[in-house]
């Protein structure tokens, strides 16, 4: 229909299955394009939003009181509808989830070009919120973007954006446009050839954020870096972590007993009691020693662990899933350019001094030669991090914080912000007029809503 | 709605000069707070607490009277409130009744006043309450009540009346909780040992023995913006410790 080749999907065991989808069953399910075109002008007062299958999470994915809109039938399944050998790409459901569309792509030898965020996160919602995974050769490029995306939009017609060339303006009205501006229904996405479902590891435990900034400022190519940064770290140790570069694995580099398997999908399965153990500890010495523990625990340097695929792209993100289930803890997530990395050390020593409890905090480059208006555009230092949200004082000091962030023309993320003040918008999203006027074109009824929405005022 | 740091943005206060809701909202105030709405079917208690609302530096504070027993107007007010805008929290204290207040009707004694202005109207606010949060998908209603007591109403220095009405709309709570059905709404029902609330006396020196407004306020609030997995209906017993129920804490602010 689309693409040149369809996929079949293979009957096989998985190690472990890709995480399920949650459909409340008090919410609708389209399972037509037809559907989603009816659904829109018809949504309820407070609005329709399209499930990304983290509902309840975040913010930007919950529409409390209003309408949740699940992409179902051939909106999700097969997760890959075709793939196009000589460009490189395939087209993809919207309404799949990225373990899903991993999944189908790893049979077939192939992995989505830009893979990252939680596992169990629908191929609407990775590309509604614009997410990207560990810094890479390829990260921020308009190679990375998708080169066709097809979306119902709020007076529910059917639309079709495509990159011409260099020209990405039309698909930025989809990608990082919070979900605000339409539901998509499928996309074609870069894809890359693997020979494995593994990657192969390299780490390396750092007692300094220079040290931390410099390991990550000389990837290899081809190759995926982050780091994990220990948020106990205090004084001359603010920022330590551990750099992990990892690149996809090929099949020879595998030992033999996983050689007849290697292009199984290994879903990542978060181990829930690890995932939430310092948000649930309460106190922030035991949180601490938790963490220190962690971090001096980890091995100095480690070479060519093999970590299946979902695991390095999603462990992160899915962790942090969990411990707002379990915690309801916030994630507060910056950029800021790179001659201004030290902001992130005094973050980390100012949140040591209210006594504030952080988890999954992670550093990564951020490369913007693209992005919408809702999106970052900040070419620097990405730093996320997962906060216990019953500190007393910490509101005002992430208050505090987000001016901090923006006055050194850093931005805080609105995909996972749970808490920003609308009058920060305007300072930090420069593009934000050009979003509204976007939005007037393709909803002027309103009809997408999300509680990020009806928070901000946008 | 509440924000990722427990940051409330409207709150609703059904009996505008109930001490402990007033102190509630004090605690409650942060960045975020910008609009106040009262609700009460005295005047006088309407002026009274909007001007102590204002004292803590909200911009945006509505005062909304009532007339006792006219639920059809009771049901207009609530929908009306609710179309304007989102209310995060919704705090229901019933007041005891004025001392030396006319009738609402020639026909009525002070208890069937009492028990209508104190029981049938705010249970029926209360329950239109939860099921406007209900629509709205989220939302904190805080119910204040008596905990169920049997030397309630024996002191002679008691308003019975009103304690019967704070231990009945303790008993309805639960029901009240089943109306609140929404997946991020919650009813948390305060149940006040009635020798320690100090609406419960009529005699000063009695009330010397109460709980502080504020050390309440300070128990309830961390509970109504808590982001920790919560259950959808709550009780919190006050006082919650042995020294507050010795009546050794005093006002400390």
């Amino acid at each position: 229909m689309l693409g040149s080749q369809s996929v079949l999907r293979r009957s096989k065991k998985h190690v472990t299955d890709p995480p399920i989808r949650v459909v409340d069953p008090a919410q609708p399910v389209a399972a037509s394009v037809e559907d989603i075109s009816r659904a829109i002008p018809l949504a309820p007062v407070r609005g329709v939003l399209a499930d990304i299958n983290l509902t309840g999470a975040l913010d930007v994915s919950s529409n409390c009181g209003g309408q949740i809109l699940t992409s179902g039938g051939p909106l999700a399944d097969p997760a890959v509808i075709s793939i196009d050998w000589e460009s490189r790409t395939a087209w993809v459901a919207a309404g799949a989830t990225l373990a899903a569309i991993s999944d189908d792509l790893l049979n077939a030898g192939w992995s989505l070009e830009n893979l990252g965020g939680p596992s169990r996160i629908t191929a609407a919602g990775a590309l509604s919120l614009g997410i990207s995974g560990p810094f890479g050769t390829r990260s921020g490029s308009i190679d990375a973007l998708p080169n066709k995306i097809q979306f119902v939009d709020g007076r529910g017609e059917r639309r079709q954006v495509v990159k011409k060339g260099t020209d990405v303006s039309n698909l930025l009205a989809v990608v990082g446009a919070l979900g605000l501006t339409g539901i998509p229904t499928a996309a074609q996405v870069a894809i890359r050839p693997v020979s494995s479902g593994w990657m192969l590891v390299d780490s390396r435990r750092c007692e300094t954020f220079e040290a931390v900034c410099q390991a990550l400022e000389a990837p290899s190519p081809e190759s995926y870096a982050y780091a994990r940064i220990d948020p106990t770290g205090f004084g001359s140790q603010a920022g330590r972590g551990t750099v992990v570069v990892g690149r996809h694995a090929k099949v020879l580099e595998l030992p033999e007993i996983r050689r007849p398997d290697a292009l199984t999908y290994v879903a990542h399965a978060p181990n829930k009691a690890v995932a939430t153990l310092p948000l649930k500890v309460g106190s922030h010495s035991g949180a601490r020693a938790v963490q220190g523990l962690a971090h001096r625990t980890t091995a100095p340097l480690r070479r060519d662990q093999l970590v299946p695929l979902a695991s390095f792209f999603h462990s992160t993100a899915d962790a942090r899933i969990e411990s707002k289930r379990a915690t309801g803890s916030l994630t507060y997530e910056f950029a800021v350019p790179t001659h201004k990395a030290d902001v992130i050390g005094e973050f980390l020593s100012r949140l040591a001094q209210l006594g504030g409890v952080g988890d999954h905090a992670t550093l990564q480059r951020c490369v913007r030669s693209v992005s919408g208006p809702l999106s970052m555009t900040v070419t620097g230092w990405l730093f996320s991090i997962e906060l216990a949200s019953d500190v007393p004082g910490l509101g005002r000091m992430l208050d505090e914080w987000d001016e901090r962030v923006c006055a050194v023309g850093g931005q805080v993320l609105l995909a996972t912000d749970a808490r920003i003040r609308p009058e920060m918008l305007a300072a930090m999203y420069p593009g934000l007029s050009r979003w509204e006027g976007l939005r007037d074109e393709l909803d002027p009824g309103r009809h997408f809503c999300s509680d990020l929405s009806r928070r901000l005022k946008l | 709605m509440i924000d990722g740091v427990g940051n409330v943005s409207s709150v609703l206060v059904v009996g505008a000069d109930n001490q402990l809701c007033l102190a509630t909202v004090d605690r409650l105030v942060g960045p975020r707070l910008a609009e106040v709405y009262l609700l009460d079917s005295s005047s006088l208690s309407l002026s009274r607490g909007s001007k102590r609302v204002r004292e803590f530096g909200i911009p945006n504070v509505s005062d909304i009277a009532y007339r006792t027993g006219d639920s059809a107007s009771l049901r207009e007010i609530i929908a009306e409130l609710f179309a304007k805008s989102d209310i995060d929290v919704v705090l229901i204290g019933p007041m005891p009744h004025p001392p030396s207040s006319v009738m609402d009707t020639p026909s009525s004694t002070q208890m069937s006043d009492s028990l209508r202005r104190g029981l049938m109207d705010t249970s029926l606010l209360a329950e239109l309450c939860a099921q406007a949060i209900t629509a709205q998908g989220h939302g904190v209603l805080c119910l204040l009540t008596h905990s169920p007591s049997k030397k309630a109403g024996k002191r002679t220095d008691q308003d019975r009346e009103y304690c019967a009405s704070m231990a009945a709309f303790n008993l309805l709570a639960p029901a009240i909780a089943e109306q609140a059905a929404g997946s991020d709404c919650r009813v948390v029902c305060v149940a006040i040992d009635p020798a320690k609330d100090p609406h419960a006396f009529t005699t000063e020196s009695a009330r010397r023995s109460t709980l502080s407004p504020l050390d309440a306020a300070s128990e309830i609030a961390p509970v109504i913006v808590s982001r920790r997995k919560r259950k959808p209906y709550e009780v919190v017993a006050l006082p919650s410790s042995i020294r507050g129920a010795a009546g050794k804490l005093r006002p400390t602010r």
